[in-house]
């Protein structure tokens, strides 16, 4: 920088100066401030409710139609078990712990040596609960849960059904799940031995080989 | 540790009250108008006072004061005051018929500043008022050493190429 630059950076210094010295000096507008910035922080609190509001609305609309239909079920259990009787299946505890192993997705089943699966003293309705079909006398009769089932129908046994005890044993079953669909109706499906499952009903009393 | 809201706004108050008439010199400057000034340095106090909480964390609050108001004026564009020249008014061509014939004249150096860039002008304003090395002009503007020489020579070649501001300096050359 020669001495002409300095120079004049110096008068520019000085002009420079010289105009700030012509701004009127005022009071700092502490107050103003302080109300705008409330002002300003209560509308960003507010957008920041308005936003989340919105993406819950939105979340909500998004899951309605995968949640809808668990509800619908939901509502309908209570509703059919509020008319059926004593006898009849109800919800308990008892029959959660039960139903609670296997029931979502009924897989094929195989016979446990030990012996039958427990049954629920009241069982859920729309639940599978583990059951082996005895069926040395046909498939016509079942007893679940302390009542007597007849199916609807013809069931067609597979060959090479296991026994109770397991292969190779006797009494022949059929290793399934029993499912009440109501207060007088139920189904046994046994993936892997019945092609289709056999819907059954409650009657009074069965032959005595059944 | 500021612990209540009423504590945060006193100390909000007493640094303001400190930093406003030099935040308001530096505005008068950088907008050229003395209303304009007025409202770029409470925006900038309002920017401050939002953040204030953070303070502790500041290293240096006048320079921070400072660096929101350069910002400020940076991104300030709802009014057009950048590219309005200011008249003369009476007090002021008074004031320019002064004989110590300071830097030219005052009125003529605003209008000479009034008609730079903006970033130019902000250079101008940090560099020869603010008293800024040129790597502290270029640390609060973000932007390369090499950007604030170049804008300052430009800038400094806008102003002498203004003839009433020829100045003292090229007088006294002469």
């Amino acid at each position: 920088m020669n001495d002409f630059e300095g120079r004049e950076q110096e008068e520019l210094r000085s002009g420079l100066r010289g105009l700030a010295d012509q701004q009127v000096p005022v009071p700092a507008p502490v107050r103003e401030v302080v109300e705008r910035g409330r002002r300003r922080r209560r509308v960003r609190v507010a957008g920041v409710v308005t936003a989340v509001v919105a993406c819950a609305v939105v979340a909500g609309v998004l899951s309605g139609p995968r949640s809808a239909p668990d509800e619908r079920r939901s509502a309908q259990a209570p509703a059919s078990t509020s008319t059926s009787t004593s006898a009849e299946p109800t919800v308990s505890a008892a029959a959660s712990e039960f139903a609670s192993a296997p029931a979502a997705a009924p897989v094929r089943r195989e016979v446990d040596p030990a012996g039958p699966p427990a049954q629920p003293g009241s069982p859920v309705l729309g639940r599978a609960y583990p059951f082996d079909w005895g069926v040395h006398c046909g498939a016509r009769y079942l007893r679940f849960s302390g009542r007597i089932w007849q199916a609807q129908g013809e069931v067609s046994l597979p060959p090479g059904l296991p026994g109770a005890h397991g292969p190779n044993s006797a009494p022949l079953v059929v290793p399934g799940y029993v499912t009440v669909t109501g207060a007088d109706t139920a189904r046994f499906e046994a993936p892997g031995y019945l092609r289709e499952p056999a819907a059954l009903r409650a009657v009074a009393d069965a032959p005595l080989c059944a | 540790m500021r612990d209540s809201p009423s504590e945060r706004e006193a100390d909000f108050s007493r640094f303001a009250h400190a930093v406003h008439p030099a935040m308001l010199r530096t505005a008068r400057l950088l907008t050229g108008d003395p209303h304009s000034a007025q409202d770029l340095a409470q925006s900038a106090l309002l920017r401050i006072y939002m953040s204030w909480g953070r303070s502790d964390t500041w290293d240096n609050p006048a320079a921070y004061a400072r660096r929101t108001l350069v910002n400020v004026h940076a991104t300030w564009r709802r009014r057009h005051w950048y590219r309005e020249i200011p008249h003369r008014s009476p007090r002021e061509q008074g004031q320019a018929q002064d004989p110590a014939q300071r830097w030219g004249d005052l009125v003529d150096l605003e209008r000479a500043l009034a008609a730079l860039p903006a970033a130019q002008r902000t250079v101008l304003v940090l560099r020869f008022y603010e008293d800024l090395s040129v790597e502290q002009v270029a640390q609060l503007l973000g932007c390369s050493v090499g950007t604030v020489k170049s804008r300052t020579s430009r800038a400094l070649d806008r102003i002498r190429g203004r003839a009433e501001l020829s100045g003292r300096a090229r007088r006294d050359q002469e």
